[in-house]
């Protein structure tokens, strides 16, 4: 069977529009940030993140920092940081926090490689 | 001694099978490896295992073009070169396309290693200069390539639809995303459409001589050398959108422009080792894995990394034309259409193992706005909006 090059073409313009917007659809969200970017370059997980927030929650270890931030679209994230010399976060305070992004328990976390109170 | 020398051998290996194979990506392997760095790390120490990865990572650069032009499945690198090289394999020329993508991605190595420092300096000094102007460049460029179209208004529209296919399939949190889109929008769709007009592969000609313009030839190495690392300083911009900017300065047909394909993804892989070393920054799943296990680079690793690189593309020019011969000799006993439907099962397989089922909705779609630049004779470029979209309105809002 050969496929006329016209009846070809619409059916491909009918499933590529209608399935943009199906896609559309189904994606949770859509923006364009340094993390959509980042997939371009194909980077694996373990990528570097770099987000700004508002920290709800401290829990301050001897050695260890563990933030729960919110980012502007309120969405939070947790935030872990080894400490190599005291660092002091209170709830409230405006963080950007640059780090990779790894899995613990099913969960995304930053493990963080710098902190900035902003 | 002995162990970089063994590593670099095992990254040719490794090379070798993430390049034939389409759809394993060198980042693929990369993370795989860096999850499983604490084993390896218990035998050699973190400079061998990340000779391994550039190795194996150069490597891939100059194979990959193989089943992009004999197969038409093409890797993010390599993606743009189907067309032209696939074309020249339905004239019995598939051979001599792969010999210009290897002239290209040796010429480029060349010319990044020899011109390191000079890169090492621009990129300090051009990058936050041009970094604000990225987008507005990228546009212009987007602008005059739809300007040079018969039909305008639907290379505009091709554009901007698979501008829209680009931001949907990034924002849909499938895995490794770029595989079943370019899989479909550069390879599938070429298969279909091939299959619908059933056409041969006629006998493949291995010729060892290449008639080539000297002046041509160098113009084309110097332009995928240059483009290659430049697009290396910026976020989101790779080897593919690369092929897209450089095309528009070249003169000269298919042959230039494969040179140029085959030189992009390999200059692109060098100078993200000199963007490592002078920004600290790491644009591509290799170069993560190597930051990740070095954390800083020194000037003598880095130049250590140049040399591996030297050695695994000049390996690499040997093999890639070796599996060129080898694969036109066996393409030649099977039927074109045999081999399509082999190269869509495959994709097919591969597609939901790697990105998952929605991967297979994400390949659907994509094929289908694929075929529409060849059924109205607009350029593929066009299709390259998925890549490029979504950078120009980063850079740009």
């Amino acid at each position: 069977m050969v496929m006329h090059d016209k009846t070809m073409l619409r059916l491909a313009l009918l499933t590529s529009i209608v399935g943009v917007a199906m896609l559309f659809a189904y994606s949770e969200k859509f923006v364009v940030n340094e993390q959509t970017i980042s997939r371009l370059d194909e980077l694996p997980e373990g990528q570097e993140v770099d987000v700004t927030g508002v920290v709800l929650r401290v829990t301050d270890l001897d050695t260890v920092l563990f933030m729960e931030i919110a980012e502007e679209k309120v969405e939070r994230v947790t935030v872990v940081l080894f400490k190599d010399r005291n660092v002091t976060v209170s709830e409230g305070d405006f963080v950007r926090v640059v780090g990779s992004l790894e899995e613990y328990e099913g969960k995304p976390e930053i493990l963080a490689n710098r902190l900035e109170l902003k | 001694m002995i162990e970089i020398l063994l590593a670099v051998l095992l990254g040719i290996l490794a090379g070798i099978i993430t390049g034939l194979i389409p759809g394993i990506h060198v980042n693929l392997v990369s993370a795989i490896l860096l999850s499983l760095s604490g084993f390896f790390l218990g035998f050699v120490d973190v400079v061998t295992l990340s000779v391994f990865i550039i190795s194996m990572a150069v490597i891939h650069t100059f194979l990959d073009t193989i089943p992009s032009i004999y197969l038409g499945a093409p890797d993010t690198e390599s993606a743009m070169g189907v067309l032209p090289g696939h074309r020249m394999l339905l004239q019995g020329r598939g051979y001599e396309a792969i010999k210009l993508t290897v002239i290209g991605s040796y010429g480029s190595l060349l010319f990044v290693i020899v011109l390191a420092p000079v890169l090492v300096f621009l990129m300090s000094t051009v990058q936050p200069i041009l970094q604000p102007w990225i987008g507005w460049i990228l546009l212009s460029i987007v602008v005059w390539m739809t300007l040079k179209e018969k039909k305008r208004m639907l290379a505009a529209f091709l554009f901007l639809l698979s501008g829209a296919l680009g931001l949907t399939v990034l924002n849909l949190g499938v895995k490794q995303p770029l595989f079943p889109m370019l899989s479909g929008l550069f390879g599938l769709s070429t298969m279909l459409i091939s299959l619908n007009e059933k056409v041969n592969i006629p006998p493949q000609k291995i010729r060892a001589g290449l008639p080539l313009q000297k002046r041509q030839m160098f113009a084309s190495v110097g332009v995928a050398g240059f483009v290659g690392s430049l697009v290396g300083f910026f976020p989101g911009v790779g080897p593919a959108q690369a092929a897209v900017i450089g095309s528009q300065f070249l003169r000269g047909g298919n042959k230039n422009f494969l040179i140029l394909v085959g030189g992009l993804s390999t200059a692109n892989m060098v100078a993200s080792m000199v963007t490592f070393y002078t920004l600290d920054k790491a644009r591509n799943g290799a170069i993560v894995a190597v930051r990740v296990l070095l954390e800083e680079i020194a000037l003598g690793q880095f130049v250590l990394f140049l040399i591996v690189a030297l050695i695994a593309g000049s390996a690499g020019v040997v093999l890639t034309l070796f599996f060129a011969r080898r694969f036109a000799f066996w393409l030649q006993k099977v039927k074109y259409a045999w081999l399509c439907l082999f190269v869509i099962v495959l994709i097919l397989v591969l597609v939901p193992v790697i990105s998952g089922w929605l991967g297979v909705a994400v390949l659907v779609v994509s094929t289908a706005t694929g075929m529409i630049a060849p059924l109205t004779n607009v350029s593929r470029s066009q299709a390259m909006g998925c890549l490029l979209l979504p950078v120009i309105l980063w850079f740009l809002l």
